[in-house]
């Protein structure tokens, strides 16, 4: 429901995200006065502006959550800019393929009517495409959930989770409830197959948070939650990383020079950027082995405050109300269902990987949606946002829709 | 060309910390107040819009209590059903409309036999439009769709001589003739009833004493409350 009368607030929301990364960027140009640093802080304020305000214009969508989720992007390229400059510049390229599917996300839904048949052909796509790491798969951190394709290496299962979003959906909003388990059991058993357990806990959350959804079923709901309590049980007894990872977790300190490592180099990170953190540029916490992926948002306490952390951590309530908002506005149970699924993925793989990093959860081995380095984990991201953002211009639609009936209603 | 001298970018460094917070916290107070703000205007053009989500209602033709009719839902008895409906299964069937086709209606098992305008739907479902009456056994419905929805017009029967019976002739205009389509936002109450009988029915003659005038049927010349 956009008018006239919203743009210019929207305007406002913008300039202080433009404003954000210009000052950012000077500053890390002046440190070695590199004019590409410099070209940066031109080039990515204008791409927010693109990506923010003009876009929508093309494609129609929610430009709050293209604000706040452009914010994310940009800080993500700055911190890795920040840290490891080549990576800052894929992460720019992943960021443009990441629009690209983030658009193709938003005329998916809209053309649902007519997609819909495909939904059959995407659900066999997904589990094929999630088998493939269990044969073909190269392990990293323990997990066997990578495959490398014509020179490129990407995580197979963070792609299938737009699949498994538009599906379950799909067969939720027919009440096809035990296909639907079925469907979620298989991508479930595959991920544990490639022992990508953190993955799979999020799968397994969603499934659970969409059927409850669709169905209303208390029982359901129980029989989920216990059914998680005995899996967390079986694989704790099962996987000896998953024991390794509680124990750390219990007191990372028993062996901070081994498997304790990088939490203790996270936490230390953290609590020496204290509330405003040591200063853009003057970080240390490269340190942390895994700090463009799993404990950037380490990196980023580091370097800008607990204070910046928590409104990163706003940004994401945030987003994740704003999906919300858009699931409850639906009109079809199937777009509901999607805007929920969609904005509970972001939500919860958020609060898996913050939790992570600050010691609150044992550590499972997710990215921060739309900050942390990785190709497929932005693009899926992106694309689960073009999801959302589809149902937001469908909303849009059926409001205008409603008030031409009520206009003809009125003259007639 | 050598950047800032270490000392200076630390100071520099550290005293553009409180300025990236407050941008980061203006962001996050900005998305606030836009997020009130449009739920505010949305709220309101709800206010403006009663019948939004809606594509018209479903009307008792014995009672005239009407039921609003959502893009998509269920009808059933069920605490789930998004119209609850007494004396039906818990699922009795699913219904969502389709611009150009009408309000598709798929029985929820094999096993029901209902009937849209005296034909059974079939598994697969079928289409139901302005005015159509659909049969749940006990009771009927009749579906009456908002005007400026894309639907196609429902086609009366043809003439058949049989309906030169005056009773025979009213029954069926009763069942299948239906009304102009709804204006959204008016009430629909009693538009499925005919005026002769939301008045007053005179007392009935005692049993057996039914004289031949009490037997027939009313005026064919009714109008609904709508003026047609």
């Amino acid at each position: 429901m956009e008018t006239d009368r919203q743009r210019p607030a929207e305007r406002r929301l913008v300039k202080p995200v433009m404003l954000f990364m210009f000052s950012a960027f000077v500053l890390l140009g002046l440190k070695d006065f590199d004019w590409f640093t410099f070209a940066l802080a031109v080039l990515v304020p204008f791409g927010i502006y693109a990506a923010t305000l003009l876009l929508p214009r093309l494609f129609p969508a929610d430009t709050l959550l293209l604000a706040l989720v452009n914010f994310l992007c940009a800080l993500g390229i700055l911190t890795l800019y920040r840290t490891d400059p080549a990576r800052g510049i894929s992460q720019i390229y992943n960021y443009a393929i990441g629009v690209g599917v983030m658009v193709m996300g938003i005329l998916y839904i809209r053309f649902w009517q007519r997609l819909k048949a495909t939904v059959p052909m995407i659900a066999v796509a997904a589990v094929v495409f999630m088998a493939l790491p269990v044969f073909f798969g190269e392990e990293r951190n323990g997990a066997k959930a990578w495959i490398a394709l014509f020179g490129v290496s990407f995580q197979p299962s963070e792609i299938v989770k737009l699949a498994h979003l538009v599906v379950l959906a799909f067969l939720l909003s027919r009440r096809r409830v035990l296909t639907s388990v079925v469907f979620a059991g298989i991508s479930l058993a595959l991920l544990m197959l490639q022992k990508d357990l953190g993955t799979a806990l999020l799968y397994y959350a969603i499934t659970l948070i969409m059927v409850f959804s669709a169905t209303g079923s208390l029982t359901v709901l129980s029989l989920g939650t216990a059914g998680a309590a005995a899996g967390a049980v079986l694989g704790y007894s099962i996987f000896s990383h998953v024991r390794r990872r509680v124990s750390i977790w219990i007191d990372p300190w028993i062996d901070p020079r081994g498997s304790g490592y990088q939490i203790v180099q996270s936490l230390i990170a953290m609590a020496n950027g204290g509330l405003w953190g040591t200063g853009l540029g003057l970080g240390n916490a490269k340190v942390i082995p895994e700090y463009a992926t799993d404990f950037i948002f380490s990196v980023i306490i580091n370097e800008f405050g607990v204070l910046f952390g928590a409104c990163v951590v706003a940004v994401y309530a945030l987003i994740f109300m704003r999906g919300i908002s858009i699931a409850m506005r639906s009109r079809s149970k199937f777009h509901t269902l999607l805007a929920l699924g969609c904005s509970s993925f972001i939500a919860l793989q958020a609060f898996v990987i913050i939790g992570g990093n600050i010691k609150l959860i044992p550590l499972t081995g997710v990215t921060l949606p739309f900050v942390s380095y990785g190709g497929t984990s932005l693009i899926s991201s992106l694309g689960i946002l073009g999801l959302l953002q589809g149902v937001a211009s469908v909303n849009q639609e059926d409001i205008k829709e409603d008030q031409m009936i009520a206009l003809i209603g009125e003259e007639g | 060309m050598s950047g800032l001298s270490a000392p200076v970018y630390e100071m520099v460094s550290m005293g553009l910390r409180y300025w990236l917070f407050f941008l980061a916290v203006v962001i996050v107070w900005r998305a606030v107040r836009l997020m009130q703000k449009e739920s505010r205007l949305y709220k309101k053009t709800m206010r403006q819009l009663p019948d939004a989500g809606l594509v018209g209602e479903l009307v008792d033709l014995e009672t005239g209590e009407s039921h609003p009719l959502p893009r998509e839902g269920m009808i059933g008895s069920g605490h789930a059903s998004d119209i609850r409906l007494p004396g039906i299964r818990r699922r009795a069937l699913e219904m969502a409309f389709r611009a150009g086709h009408g309000l598709k209606l798929i029985p929820s098992h094999h096993k029901h036999s209902l009937r849209l305008d005296d034909e059974l739907i079939d598994a697969s479902g079928d289409y139901a439009l302005h005015g159509s009456v659909l049969d749940l056994g006990q009771k009927a419905y009749r579906f009456r769709l908002f005007e400026g929805l894309d639907v196609p017009e429902r086609h009366s029967l043809p003439y058949s001589p049989e309906y030169e019976n005056p009773e025979d002739a009213w029954a069926r205009q009763m069942v299948m003739e239906s009304p102009p389509p709804m204006p959204p936002g008016e009430d629909g109450y009693g538009m499925a009833l005919p005026v002769w009988a939301q008045e007053v029915q005179p007392e009935l003659p005692e049993e057996g004493l039914y004289t031949e005038e009490s037997l027939l049927p009313p005026s064919r010349n009714w109008e609904g409350k709508d003026g047609n």
